[in-house]
């Protein structure tokens, strides 16, 4: 601990922020969008089709 | 330091929110290859890459050793992000496996009747988990494991905190009753055959 | 250091049939609803048994 308290760092852990939780999910989704879309209209479609 | 929970940390349950993972398993979760070179730092934001590429959800495995799962698990209750962020976790939809990590830390730490509203919605998603135990692999669904996160006691060799069942807060009035989707389009279907 | 090989034999992907995938939900969905259901009849069962035994007389309750 000593040793990085004289390189300037600290142990305490950084909190992340809620936006960079976002942000960073809005980046990962991005990059699987479609799969998910397709997904989600699957699934209404299938129960509109029970009512049939 | 590395494994102690971080300042200003909440007690959930009335304690340490580590001590919701027992500590044989706690111990051993420290004593892990992955939770050294892999857990170590992690903040709420940096812990979705590992999170989302866990290829199996459960407890121990082998000669008690946990799984990558667990070990993130237990790195949630050390860093204790805001409710907020949990719920962005469940809503990442892509990543089935960090929905199911954040849907054990929301059973684990939330309140009862915010456990039944969060969880519950998730009880449509019937993708494919892979669960490791004892004896390896096999295949569950999302919907089947929050249903036991849910109705059981043990999930993925962890003690789950109480909660109160569902009907006992229907009955106080802090909950309403279930709505499942499947129930509402099938009696939609028969609502139409009597009409027609 | 061993280097963990590990073989994994179950398949968890996605939409690879999603008419059973969904077919098989459903039969999960309807047996927990049924069992929901089951444990709420018990409750009212028990309830009402417990109100039967205090409707009686103190005599009979034993």
């Amino acid at each position: 601990r000593a040793h990085l308290r004289a390189l300037g760092q600290t142990t305490r852990l950084e909190r992340s922020t809620l936006e960079q939780v976002r942000a960073k999910i809005a980046f990962l989704r991005a990059q699987t969008k479609e799969a998910s879309e397709a997904k989600a209209f699957d699934f209404d479609k299938r129960l509109a089709s029970i009512r049939d | 330091m590395a494994n102690t929970t971080v300042r200003g940390a909440q007690a959930i349950h009335g304690q340490n929110p580590q001590f919701l993972v027992e500590t044989v398993i706690r111990n051993r979760i420290y004593e892990s290859a992955y939770w050294k070179e892999h857990c170590f730092a992690l903040t709420a934001e940096s812990l979705i890459d590992p999170a989302i590429k866990l290829r199996a959800i459960g407890g121990v495995y082998g000669n008690q050793k946990p799984t990558e799962f667990l070990c993130l698990l237990l790195k949630l209750l050390q860093i204790q992000p805001e409710k907020e962020i949990l719920l962005e976790y469940l809503q990442a939809d892509e990543f089935k496996y960090l929905r199911a990590l954040a849907a054990v830390y929301i059973r684990m730490t939330f309140r009862a009747v915010d456990v039944y509203e969060i969880l519950e919605p998730l009880l449509k998603d019937y993708r494919k988990l892979r669960y490791r135990d004892q004896s390896g692999y096999y295949l569950t669904y999302m919907d089947e494991f929050v249903d036991q996160l849910l109705n059981e006691e043990r999930v993925c060799d962890l003690i789950l905190p109480r909660i109160s069942k569902r009907a006992v807060l229907e009955e106080n009035g802090e909950l309403a009753p279930r709505q499942s989707r499947l129930l509402a389009a099938m009696e939609g279907k028969d609502e139409e055959k009597t009409r027609g | 250091k061993e280097k963990e090989e590990e073989v994994i034999d179950v398949d968890d992907m996605d939409g690879l049939d999603p008419l059973a995938e969904f077919d098989a939900w459903r039969l999960r969905e309807l047996a927990r609803i049924k069992r929901d259901k089951e444990a709420e009849i018990a409750r009212e069962e028990e309830r009402e048994e417990v109100e039967r035994r205090r409707a009686l007389p103190e005599e009979q309750r034993m």
